[in-house]
């Protein structure tokens, strides 16, 4: 409480300052560490936009500008709506007043936050899972200010301070790196007014007053500033890998020239910004970014290509580009005139959809320097492009359009589920287990592809499902069950190799080969499927249908085993997500159950006659 | 024997379209379950046991459809697969999942795992297993009798070659500790302060702590409590012996120090990055320097010692190493070898005929 009332007084204390016409280039392509990452600036504007705003620009203001805004224009930046509280019980909980635009200010919510410490104090103390959405909410809020308030302090060692207090020095003072040395020496002068006069303002002169006021407001950003290292952006050329933020290369007195270097180019930056002087604005800017990509373990390439990858997020344009080519299909198969035209411009949108989407994918890899899928996030990336792959295979064999549902059905839907995740950085780093490029290569990548072939047999089952009930030719029908057959025998082949390669590495790194964990069962479900559905159609057990019902299915089995079984461990995943994700995986499984109950009556009926 | 009916029928797919689906549910249940009762319940009760009990009714437990599996594959691989090129492919791939099979059995039935945690210079030549407790009764230092914790049950009388019996009290799977008020009575050692107070048990089983209140004839009533260090210890006749009740521990055949550890974090972060170990092999005369990390665990003498957990927080106090004996880890490795053969070939025999374009 104390430090929130403590802020707010001392953010009036810096000079106003709006800049707008300035140049951001160079300024987003600084590095900065963030989550054990060194990324551009860009990147940590949008992920903490994103998480306080819900989107990437404010208005008209990009992500960089409101950033640099915050850092050097705090006075400002707290009074801009900016926190994002759509649950109307944390509004009520928090006693805001109701907006029709739910956002709040920093002013405004730390307020809120200040006046409710008890409630806080009693979230804070339960469990994720005994958590309400509300109660979620205004802990979440409370993250964020804490987030954002490390951001408004990241530079005021070096901002104009709005104070005006005689010292002994050459150059008047302006930031508090400059008033600094000559702190003890204003503390005795005031405690020697304080013996002189006592503690009552009202019998000060007005610059006695000052000097109050001013050594509070010193006093006060030293004491804000102590735990202060969101900003990561100073190199570590005094060894190890972990940067430090301004404030904590002043506390930890970690110095050297090219740290003095740094520092210096962030508080001309600073003044640049608050003088509103864009030609050394860019000079700054400019200066930083090249000193910074100097640095070894700097690769500027890759901060380029992840600039170019948040710009023109291809992964977006690859998702809009297989919707269309779905439409385009949708109308090949509905026997309209013109359908060559539709099909060459659905097999081009298809063709640059995964062009695209390998282009991400590739991206990845290379900014990450490791194999594609080590999170959740890029599985959804990697299996769907598996699935568009062999869809468009499935066209190139078959020349039937199947091959083009499959792709588009698979890319359009796995990439707007992937979209759930976009709040935060997707690109993070792994923990210790993970942290192997080799079983990420062979295990995971093996898994990945087998869900992909078995989704894509799972649509090839609908697809025949679908044709059976709408009495289409039934050579052709067969033709596709025949399809989701070879399919199938290659989603065994992915997965069954990717189970075992899954248990080599758990004896490799745990001492047991299978240890029923709920992935490893989910992943052994899946195997177990497909042998079922393949013997049983061998063995006469399962006629066209009901092996079309089972390989439907499949989709359910993929979709548990995959997602399913984070739900069942707690904390693996935020909750947030985890309780949104379980309601739309109950949705999908109960409309595929109902989907193959229905086509298994229609067809059955009509077997009888 | 090759027309015996039933022969025939144990070939025939009919068994795994039977099986697959109660099998598939039990793996589901079992998985469910773990969310419940925890993982070493859900194992024990769906996975490694023979018969599952629901209610009164006996269903097949995941050993006897495992073995019935085994039974099928192996009459089908024997009886019912012609050397044919067409079928070359699924020959090989049964083949590799009865290894696979095969592999699992040897190591339910021999692998013995568990773990030791050491400090920085701590020395182990002996490592504990994860849950099996056990009450062990010692005479001058010397082991004399060991029972296994499940049959340490309220009222149970154990006797054997010592001189005293000891009639088991009481006895809790996890258990505190609690003050005990009025008249100590006949308690002895720590009993006549604190008593042994039920918990409700972890999910997690290995967290639990197991004690048991005693009495041994002629001597007084005792409590013996995992983690305490003075466990009953008594002189009879010139003798002593002392009654613990402890995780039920395995002989190493050499000695392990651990000499360093380091963990790395992802710079400015809490997230683990590495876990490193340096540990010192002595065995006999010989004394070899290892690095254990995560992924790359030590092998020595058919033993392997993986990197577990640094444990205390912060400040490491000490490292817990898993130790696994098991003789049927090469199997998967075989197994995955051929069951992926045998699909290739059986998908590049087959896949052409079914994947192409309809016949006008």
């Amino acid at each position: 409480m104390r430090f929130f009332v403590a802020l707010l007084l001392w953010l009036s204390t810096c000079f106003a300052a709006y800049a707008d016409d300035f140049s951001y280039a160079d300024f987003a392509r600084i590095p900065i560490q963030h989550e054990g990452r060194i990324k551009p600036m860009n990147t940590f504007a949008l992920v903490h936009l994103e998480r306080f705003y819900g989107k990437t620009r404010i208005d008209d203001m990009s992500a960089t500008q409101w950033l640099a805004r915050a850092m050097f224009d705090p006075a400002a930046a707290m009074d801009q709506p900016l926190f994002l509280l759509k649950d109307a019980d944390a509004e009520a909980m928090l006693n805001l007043p109701p907006k029709s635009d739910h956002l709040y200010s920093f002013a405004e919510a730390t307020a809120a936050v200040a006046a409710n410490q008890k409630l806080m104090e009693s979230l804070l103390e339960l469990s994720p899972p005994e958590l309400s959405a509300g109660q979620r909410a205004v802990l979440d809020l409370y993250e964020n200010t804490s987030l954002f308030a490390q951001i408004l302090l990241s530079n005021t060692l070096f901002l104009h301070l709005a104070i005006d207090v005689p010292v002994d020095a050459d150059a008047p003072p302006t930031a508090f790196i400059d008033y600094y040395p000559y702190m003890p020496e204003l503390k005795k002068s005031l405690q020697a007014l304080v013996a002189r006069k006592g503690m009552d303002l009202d019998q000060y002169a007005p610059a006695e007053t000052e000097l109050a006021r001013g050594l509070n407001t010193l006093t006060m950003t030293l004491e804000n500033s102590e735990d202060n290292t969101l900003l990561r952006v100073i190199p570590p050329t005094w060894g190890g890998d972990e940067w430090l933020s301004p404030w904590a290369v002043f506390h930890s007195g970690q110095g050297s020239p090219e740290t003095a270097e740094s520092m210096a180019l962030w508080r001309n930056l600073a003044v640049a910004y608050q003088a509103h002087d864009a030609v050394a604005w860019q000079e700054a800017s400019a200066a930083l970014r090249q000193k910074a990509e100097g640095f070894s373990g700097v690769r500027p390439d890759a901060l380029s290509l992840e600039m170019a990858y948040y710009k023109w997020s291809p992964l977006g344009k690859s998702m809009a580009l297989y919707i269309a080519g779905f439409v385009l299909t949708l109308l090949c198969l509905s026997g309209l005139p013109k359908v060559r035209v539709a099909r060459l411009l659905a097999v081009g949108a298809v063709g640059a959809g995964v062009l695209l989407h390998f282009i991400t994918i590739a991206s990845r890899i290379y900014i990450l320097q490791r194999p594609p899928v080590g999170t959740l996030y890029e599985s959804l990336l990697f299996v769907s492009l598996i699935a568009v792959l062999f869809g468009l295979f499935l066209e190139f064999r078959m020349r039937n359009n199947l091959g083009l549902l499959v792709a588009t059905v698979a890319g359009s839907m796995l990439l707007f589920a992937s979209q759930s995740f976009s709040g935060d950085d997707t690109m993070s780093m792994l923990i210790a287990v993970l942290n192997t490029n080799f079983w990420l290569a062979t295990h995971v990548l093996c898994i990945t592809t087998g869900y992909g072939f078995g989704l894509v047999a799972g649509i090839i089952a609908h697809v025949y499902l679908i044709m059976g009930c709408l009495r289409r030719d039934p050579d052709r029908t067969l033709q596709v069950l025949r399809g989701g057959y070879g399919t199938a025998l290659i989603a065994l082949l992915f997965t069954s190799l990717g189970t075992i390669l899954g248990g080599i590495w758990a004896d490799q790194s745990w001492g047991r080969f299978w240890g029923w964990d709920p992935k490893e069962n989910g992943a052994l479900l899946i195997c177990l499927w497909l042998i079922w559905l393949l013997h049983s159609r061998i063995s006469g057990h399962f006629h066209e249908r009901g092996f079309a019902v089972g390989l439907a299915l499949l989709n359910v089995v993929i979709a548990l085993s995959w997602l399913g079984v984070n739900l069942l461990s707690t904390g693996l995943h935020s909750y947030g997500f985890t309780d949104k994700a379980a309601w739309v995986l109950a949705a999908f499984c109960a409309a595929e159950f109902l989907f193959a109950g229905v086509t298994w009556c229609v067809l059955w009926r009509r077997e009888r006659g | 024997m090759k027309n015996s009916k039933a022969i025939r029928w144990l070939s025939k797919p009919i068994l795994l379209h039977w099986l697959l689906p109660y099998l598939m549910a039990l793996v589901a249940v079992g998985t469910v379950a773990q969310k419940y009762i925890g993982l070493f319940d859900s194992q024990r009760l769906f996975f490694s046991s023979f018969i599952v009990w629901v209610g009164l009714l006996p269903l097949p437990g995941g050993r006897m459809v495992t073995a019935l599996l085994l039974v099928s594959l192996l009459t089908k691989l024997i009886v019912a697969s012609p050397w044919r090129k067409a079928t070359a492919g699924i020959f090989v791939a049964h083949l590799g999942v009865m290894l696979l099979l095969v592999g699992g059995l040897i190591t339910a039935a021999s692998s013995a795992e568990g773990y030791v945690a050491l400090g920085k210079n701590d020395t182990a030549s002996r490592f504990y297993d994860y849950h099996q407790r056990e009450l062990t009764i010692s005479k001058n230092g010397a082991v004399v009798m060991q029972v296994p914790i499940a049959d340490v049950t309220k009222g149970k009388m154990i006797a054997g070659d010592f001189p005293f019996t000891i009639k088991i009290n009481d006895v809790c799977r996890n258990c505190t500790m609690a003050n005990r008020s009025g008249d100590a009575g006949d308690f002895k050692g720590p009993a006549q302060k604190v008593m042994l107070a039920p918990l409700e048990g972890y999910l997690e089983d290995e967290r639990n702590l197991s004690g048991a209140e005693m009495t041994i004839s002629g001597v007084g009533t005792y409590i013996a409590f995992e983690p305490m260090e003075h466990q009953p210890e008594f002189k009879i006749g010139g003798d002593s012996y002392a009654v613990t009740l402890g995780r039920a521990a395995y002989a190493l055949p050499f000695s392990l120090q651990l000499l360093d550890y380091a963990k790395e974090v992802h710079p400015g972060t809490d997230v683990p990055r590495s876990y490193r170990s340096t540990v010192l092999i002595s065995d006999g005369d010989l004394h070899q320097r290892a690095v254990i990390t995560m992924n790359h665990p030590l092998r020595y003498k058919g033993y392997t010692v993986y990197q577990a957990s640094f444990n205390g927080g912060e400040d490491t106090e000490s490292v817990s190493f898993a130790i696994v004996q098991n003789s049927g880890r090469v199997f998967p490795y075989v197994a995955s070898i051929t069951l992926c053969l045998g699909l290739l070939i059986h998908l590049s025999l087959k896949l052409p005929t079914l994947i192409r374009r309809a016949r006008a």
